[in-house]
């Protein structure tokens, strides 16, 4: 067997462990500690298939600044003094039956398929490849979400700031 | 390790991402739900493009990480409005426009 296969199995096995705690839990700020954990198994899953740049962004995004926005989130929609941060579930059969159907239908095409890699050579600086693909072929998509951040920046201030006018 | 590997973990966390946005009651929870759907997404992605000289799905997956970011600054804004008016997260309770 090989130390990239051993790897791979390792960090699916905690993520597969997390998300069934993410599912079956009820304490919020636990649940969310254990996204962090998927985040940064991922992460760890994005190196083994050669894409560092994604797992540090990965890392930086997801586990430094997701993760903390929602604490905040609940921090500041939950009465802290309330005993324990729980939350209930809702709609547990048709949720299990559709949780059935797709890892089981996905499942099955994807046993069914015959994809494989097409190997050909990797750049053998991904870091650099992809700085050069941002300005070259990905240049649009680079400059529309550079406006979509300043809007999103804008539009949350903007929604967040409303509404306490409108309180007072 | 093939690539069957990374669609199968794929396909676990979308359809684990999905349950989540249909069982839990905090909005907060709901938006867990939907990062996972989107980070199984990025997975199978970046899987997709491991011998890809032009990387095209490490590219799509770093757009993607941006827009998720903007999508739970966005949420998270919304909600705490949400919470202000109804004094509640639970998305159960926020059923105004139900009749």
């Amino acid at each position: 067997m090989e130390t990239s296969n051993i790897i791979f199995l390792f960090l699916a096995a905690i993520m597969v462990g997390a998300v069934g705690f993410i599912l079956f839990s009820t304490n919020i700020l636990r649940i969310l500690f254990a996204f962090a954990l998927v985040t940064i198994a991922l992460a760890g899953i994005y190196v083994l298939l050669h894409a560092e740049l994604v797992a540090v962004i990965q890392l930086m995004i997801y586990a430094g600044g997701i993760v903390v926005i929602m604490v905040f989130g609940i921090m500041l929609t939950k009465e802290i003094s309330e005993k324990g941060i729980t939350t209930g579930t809702h709609q547990i059969f048709p949720a299990i039956l559709i949780f059935l159907i797709v890892m089981f239908g996905g499942g099955w095409m994807i046993y069914r398929s015959s994809l494989t890699w097409h190997e050909e050579a990797m750049p053998t600086n991904v870091v650099e490849t992809t700085g050069k693909l941002f300005l070259t072929d990905h240049l649009l998509a680079f400059e529309l979400v550079a406006f979509l951040l300043l809007v999103v920046l804008v539009g949350a201030s903007f929604v967040a700031h409303k509404s306490k006018e409108a309180k007072k | 390790m093939n690539l069957n590997a990374f669609l199968y973990l794929s396909i676990f966390l979308f359809a684990s991402g999905l349950t989540i946005v249909l069982v839990k009651k905090n909005a907060v929870l709901v938006l867990v739900g939907i990062e996972l759907m989107l980070n199984a997404a990025n997975l199978n992605l970046v899987a997709f493009s491991k011998f890809d000289p032009k990387i095209s799905g490490q590219m799509f997956a770093i757009f993607v990480i941006v827009l998720a970011a903007g999508e739970i600054a966005i949420g998270l804004a919304i909600l705490i409005n949400v919470y202000k008016n109804y004094m509640t997260a639970n998305v159960s309770e926020i059923d105004h426009l139900k009749h």
